[in-house]
């Protein structure tokens, strides 16, 4: 299960992300306005937190990577997913933080 | 290399054996799977061969009559004005016409593609709980056409595919049309987690030695998301219809607005499910075209790994686009940022797996036969479809077309794009596989372009009738507004493109023989297992797998499986059997004993339809006979279930010798349980999200709860049970009869103290007073304590099944698998109950 949850850390905390953020903004709505600054501040920073755990998904593959025995197919393999996965979740965070920014 | 389970690799280069077979072992190995000799044991068929023909059949046949459906509203729609349809008629067939589509005919098929290819594409004899796939089938089929069936007696439902409240409330929509929908949609979505469940632990249990991730086919990845994405999103509406049908039978009033209720509650269930349902549907059909493509271009897929990545994502992301639906509704704006911004993040993914099959017909040699045109018609119309998903995303350009024309242009250029074609690829690649002869290169060629040229003729005016503000639903409209000529085009469309259907049904009456002694074979030189010979049994023996295109890159493979010089060349036990293999490497661990066919699973599938369909009609007493008679059927389905065969080891080839029973985390049976409670689990998760979000809509009124003490006696009691069914796995392992004797009385007090919990729970609420019918707080409440009895219930009969499992001897030592299963449900349901009783007692709290 820890292999598994491995390969779909950068997509998991993609997900995590995209929860919390709109979890933040619905208490915002609650209690306030969705939009008011304190909320838009919360989901920056939850933003960034996220940003540091993709981060360091993404050291802790690259690294296992390197010293994995390259006969563990399916170890490399998943490996190689999480890299990518991870890399592609930043990029999808960074684009779901936007609307925290914007005037709109 | 590094072993998973301390098997030990380098036996793999025992295989192929040398030397021929013993004499009649093949004649022993086809005579234990053998096929239906007589009418009955047609209905009773097990076997995939049979379950997954008759599978894609009937999403076939569901597909043709709501597609007939769909040629009845564009009659109605090719004039203004139109007579032909009255309106009520009219709402119930575009109401019955997207239920079927999405529900009857679009997952069902790619389920059942599934359940046909892959234990051939595994090179598994079969999927591990064949008697699970023959009940999901007859459950659905029963419980579609009776769905259907309402709409000759004018019961079917006429609230549109999503039934919103409070149009479908019992206010505005009195009878029983919208019941047809509620309880007959969630009965097949029970038929599809079963299906989904069979296929996760197939695909990750079964898979022939050596298939390690990086060599599973793509179509089995695509497959392993497209059942974990059900897991996940279909509880949310199988929790959204129960609630529904409670506020309609029971006056609940969770989606009324009056008594603290809210509709929009039901869209954000609906859509949770509803809007992965669009990728859970494409993902197989995506799986399918990663596999055509390099075949027909005879060249490997283009960057495999990007692709398996890309189809991870979106099933991840697709649980993160839900509100894009109801972009109209008043959402903070901010909010509807974020699920705008998540929208146009799936096309990155999707665009991945379109840019893959580009290079590889670029990279490649194209063929343009049938499943080759079907799959380049794919790529065009899903890409066109995808680029206006990409502008409905935009929120302002959303709430323009939302309702409009434009949307159903968009859906249908999404869906037939990224499933319909794909399937008629899938279905004239895969047919040679299943049926003596191959389906017409000619018939195909004319289908193929009487559905692409039909599909844009149809459904591109649709784009303009919606910008210039023709509604959807609308079964009629004005002369004189410039509508009169798309609509006329759109009509003339959708019978081409059924004309094009039609020549597919003469195709395949003329060409389609399954069941046969031998197949038309790998005429389009797939690289997979499921080109290999097969019979009844699959393969002759089960290869060691080395190559992501074994057939390519393994020359000799299919003489030498066919010579059985791999594992499994025989029936070791006598008995239906295959290997089951670790997760990640794909490691022999043990020989599944497989089951014969029997009735069971189809009465079982008859009174359970019958228990829904006479709820329905609000035939109580029939209903509840039908319930026990379904509980009674599974149950003895059940019985025969935890066996061990009487060789406690078996040579599964070349003197590799391997358990014939296994227990606890290493079982099939274990895994299915885990993966059933997530079900549970999921519906637990999305009940704390409807009971937060009630009350977020009007916290001010909501009522104490009951004093905390009650929690305590409530925690108490539900760690008791978890904590005696834990003990009672531990004890019912130890040699002797008494042991095993206590272990059944631990668990039989475990099922008594949950139910003490649920009793003492219920009482303490209804003495603290929300009562369920006068605020949406009070209904919460009593739904969790309807879904808490359900298990609860559950439980009892498991501890009912124990004791007479252990009065007939079949629950001892070396039997622990249902002891470990009923443990485990119980301490789910435990774990439930405790969840449930801090979320209501704590928050918002006194």
């Amino acid at each position: 299960m820890g292999r598994w949850a491995f390969m779909l850390g950068g997509l998991i905390v993609w997900a995590v992300h995209f929860i919390g953020v709109y979890g933040i903004v619905s208490i915002g709505d609650v209690v306030d306005r969705a939009d008011a600054p304190a909320w838009r501040l919360a989901a920056l920073a939850f933003t960034g937190a996220c940003l540091a755990a993709l981060a360091a998904h993404l050291i802790a593959a690259i690294r296992r990577l390197r010293t994995r025995d390259q006969g563990a197919a399916s170890l490399r393999f998943m490996t190689e997913v999480a890299i990518l996965g991870s890399a592609l979740a930043t990029v999808a965070v960074l684009w779901q933080a936007i609307p925290a920014v914007s005037r709109g | 290399m590094i072993s998973e389970t301390g098997f030990d690799p380098a036996l793999y280069d025992r295989f192929p054996t040398r030397g021929a077979r013993p004499r009649g072992e093949l004649e022993t190995l086809a005579a234990v799977w053998c096929g239906p000799r007589s009418f009955w044991q047609w209905i009773t068929a097990i076997n995939n061969n049979f379950v997954g023909v008759y599978y894609v059949g009937a999403a076939m046949l569901f597909f043709v009559l709501a597609g007939v459906l769909a040629l009845l509203m564009r009659t109605q729609l090719a004039i203004p004005l139109n007579g032909l349809l009255p309106q009520e008629t009219y709402n119930q067939l575009f109401t019955v016409h997207g239920t079927m589509m999405m529900f009857l005919f679009a997952v069902p098929a790619v389920e059942a593609l599934g359940v046909l290819l892959l234990p051939q594409m595994l090179g598994a004899r079969d999927l591990p709980f064949p008697r699970l796939s023959a009940y999901a089938f007859w459950a659905y089929l029963i419980g579609g056409l009776a769905f259907f069936s309402s709409i000759f007696f004018g019961l079917a439902p006429n609230g549109g595919w999503f039934m919103y409240p409070p149009l479908t409330s019992s206010t505005w929509s009195p009878g029983i049309n919208a019941d047809f929908w509620l309880l007959g949609i969630g009965f097949i979505e029970i038929s599809a987690i079963a299906g989904a469940i069979e296929i996760i632990v197939g695909i990750l249990r079964t898979r022939a030695p050596g298939m390690t991730l990086d060599k599973l086919p793509v179509f089995a990845w695509a497959m392993l998301i497209f059942a974990g994405m059900i897991i996940i999103a279909f509880p949310s509406v199988i929790l959204a219809t129960t609630l529904m049908e409670l506020e309609r039978a029971l006056d609940w009033p969770f989606f009324d607005p009056a008594r603290g209720g809210d509709p929009l509650l039901w869209q954000h269930l609906f859509w949770f499910f509803g809007h992965p349902e669009v990728y859970i549907i494409f993902l197989p059909a995506a799986g399918a075209m990663s596999t055509i493509v390099p075949a027909v271009a005879r060249t490997p897929l283009v960057g495999h790994r990007l692709v398996v990545l890309a189809m991870l994502a979106t099933g991840f992301i697709s649980f993160g686009v839900w509100a894009h639906h109801m972009f109209t509704t008043g959402m903070p704006r901010i909010s509807t940022g974020f699920f705008s911004a998540a929208s146009a993040a799936v096309s990155i993914p999707a665009g991945v797996q379109v840019f893959s099959w580009i290079a590889t017909i670029a990279a490649g040699r194209m063929r343009f036969s049938t499943p080759g045109l079907f799959a380049l018609g794919s790529v065009i119309i899903f890409t066109m479809g995808g680029l206006t998903g990409v502008m409905v995303a935009m929120v302002p350009f959303d709430w323009q077309a939302h309702d409009t024309y434009f949307i159903v242009a968009h859906l249908h250029y999404v869906l037939i794009g990224g499933m319909v074609f794909p399937l008629f690829a899938a279905i004239y690649y895969w047919t040679p596989m299943v049926s003596r002869r191959a389906l017409s290169e000619r018939l195909g060629r004319w289908v193929f372009w009487l559905m692409f040229a039909g599909m844009h003729l149809a459904f591109l005016p649709m784009h303009l009738s919606g910008l210039m503000g023709m509604p959807r639903r609308v079964y009629t409209y004005l002369p004189g507004r410039d509508l009169e000529l798309p609509n006329l085009v759109s009509s003339v469309g959708a019978f081409v493109f059924a004309a094009g259907v039609l020549v597919w049904v003469i195709d395949m009456a003329r060409s389609f023989r399954p069941f046969g002694d031998r197949t038309a074979g790998n005429v389009h030189d797939g690289a997979g297992l499921e080109w290999l010979p097969a019979g009844l049994y699959s393969v002759r023996s089960i290869p060691v797998v080395t190559s992501l295109y074994p057939l390519w890159d393994q020359k000799e493979l299919a003489r030498d499986v066919e010579a059985g010089r791999y594992f499994l060349p025989r029936s070791a036990t006598g008995e239906r059997e295959t290997i089951v293999t670790s997760t990640l490497n794909a490691e022999p661990q043990y020989l599944q004993i497989l089951p014969r066919p029997s009735g069971w699973p189809i009465w079982g599938a008859l009174f359970t339809a019958g228990f829904f369909l006479l709820l329905t009609v609000q035939a109580y007493w029939p209903s509840a006979v039908s319930g026990v008679l379904a509980i009674y059927c599974i149950m003895s389905w059940c019985w025969t279930l935890d066996r061990r065969p009487a060789c406690g080891t078996a040579d599964i080839g070349a003197g590799i010798e391997v358990p014939t029973y296994a227990s606890g985390p290493t079982s099939h049976g274990w895994w299915a349980m885990v993966i059933t409670l997530v079900v549970g689990g999921m519906v637990l998760a999305m009940s704390a999200f409807s009971y937060v979000f009630l009350w977020s809509r009007n916290p001010g009124v909501w009522l104490p709860p009951p004093p905390v003490t009650s929690l305590v006696t409530l925690l108490v009691l539900d760690a008791a049970a978890a904590g005696l069914a834990w003990a009672a796995c531990r004890l019912q392992r130890r040699p002797g009869s008494h042991p095993a004797t206590a272990a059944t009385l631990m668990l039989v007090l475990a099922a008594a103290s949950l139910a003490a919990a649920w009793a003492l729970d219920l009482g303490a609420w209804r003495a603290a007073g929300p009562h369920p019918t006068v605020h949406a707080q009070g209904a919460m409440v009593h739904a969790f304590m309807a879904w808490q009895g359900l298990f609860v219930a559950v439980t009892v009969l498991m501890a009912v099944f124990a004791i007479l499992r252990r009065i007939a001897g079949r629950l001892r030592p070396d039997l622990p698998t249902t002891a470990d299963l009923i443990a485990l449900f119980v301490v789910y349901t435990a774990g439930q109950g405790a969840f449930s009783g801090l979320l209501l007692r704590l928050f918002p709290g006194g």
